[in-house]
């Protein structure tokens, strides 16, 4: 199956078209990461602005919604990352071929920049245990990208080219 | 130009509302001289009106609070022997937030800006 973004519109990839969809790709990449993690959360659980966050009075807690137009960041290419706009950091890849969490779903409307959400509603809690299990999965590419500059450093010589064939 | 109505999420035209409030930058004012910042309204505002020159501008701010982030927490980075965890949560508020959201939604609608504002 080769699904086609429509123009304007967003694409949403669940766990099995993920990898149908970003087929030519070894990898998506998450950028501003650390040396220990591509931190998809904060210390204090996810940020509130990349997704759509509603308190639900009847259970007394707060719940993410569905939403294809926000998500966490991710790049089909190193590059992107570097520059228009450059996020600095160690770059953490998902290698091709992992799978995504239950509840989990890539929103694309620009093919180079999926956002990461969620399918269904669920707590907020829930949502931090599957962004616990999906940083699980992710590994560090090797690569960092100088802050302000957007210059791609490799930690160790190669690490490029082993990222973009991983 | 032609303007069009731009999605942008409401959490982020607020942010970016109280920082053209906030620094006085009369540039963009007529961009949110419709946007609520208070009341019922400022939590449903999801579009602004904008043309190419307008959204180089909001790009232009984006960088400016990028620039000023580096500034004020240069020990953001865990394998720096200066590192501040304080210093990293707040330059990720800023590099995932208003800097890295304001190019996305942006450039989602404006093409020409990927080749830089």
């Amino acid at each position: 199956m080769k699904r086609k973004l429509e123009d304007s519109k967003y694409t949403v990839l669940t766990p099995n078209d993920l990898w149908k969809f970003y087929s030519s790709v070894v990898g998506i990449y998450r950028g501003g990461g650390n040396t220990q993690s591509p931190k998809l959360l904060r210390a204090n659980g996810p940020r509130a602005r990349d997704v759509t966050i509603v308190y639900d009075p009847e259970h007394e807690i707060d719940m993410v919604v569905p939403d294809s137009s926000k998500g966490l960041s991710f790049a089909s290419n190193i590059e992107k990352l570097s520059k228009n706009p450059t996020i600095s950091g160690h770059v953490w890849i998902l290698p091709k071929g992992e799978s995504l969490p239950e509840g989990l779903v890539f929103n694309v409307k620009d093919y180079t920049h999926p956002l990461l959400n969620v399918s269904r509603r669920m707590s907020l809690s829930e949502f931090t245990e599957k962004l616990v299990v999906l940083s699980s999965k992710l590994r560090p590419a090797q690569i960092k990208i100088e802050k302000g500059t957007g210059r791609i450093i490799e930690q160790i010589p190669g690490a490029l080219k082993q990222a973009e064939a991983m | 130009m032609t303007k069009r109505k731009i999605y942008l999420p409401n959490a982020l035209i607020q942010e970016l509302a109280d920082i053209v409030k906030t620094q006085a930058y009369t540039a963009l004012m007529p961009v949110f001289s419709e946007v609520s910042c208070s009341g019922e309204e400022a939590s449903s505002t999801e579009y602004l009106s904008l043309d190419l020159s307008d959204a180089k501008l909001l790009i232009r701010l984006a960088d400016i609070e990028m620039s000023k982030a580096i500034l004020k927490y240069p020990y953001n980075e865990d394998d720096d022997p200066q590192y501040d965890p304080l210093h990293e949560e707040q330059f990720d508020e800023i590099m995932m937030g208003v800097y890295e959201k304001t190019y996305y939604y942006l450039q989602s609608e404006f093409p020409a800006l990927k080749e830089g504002a």
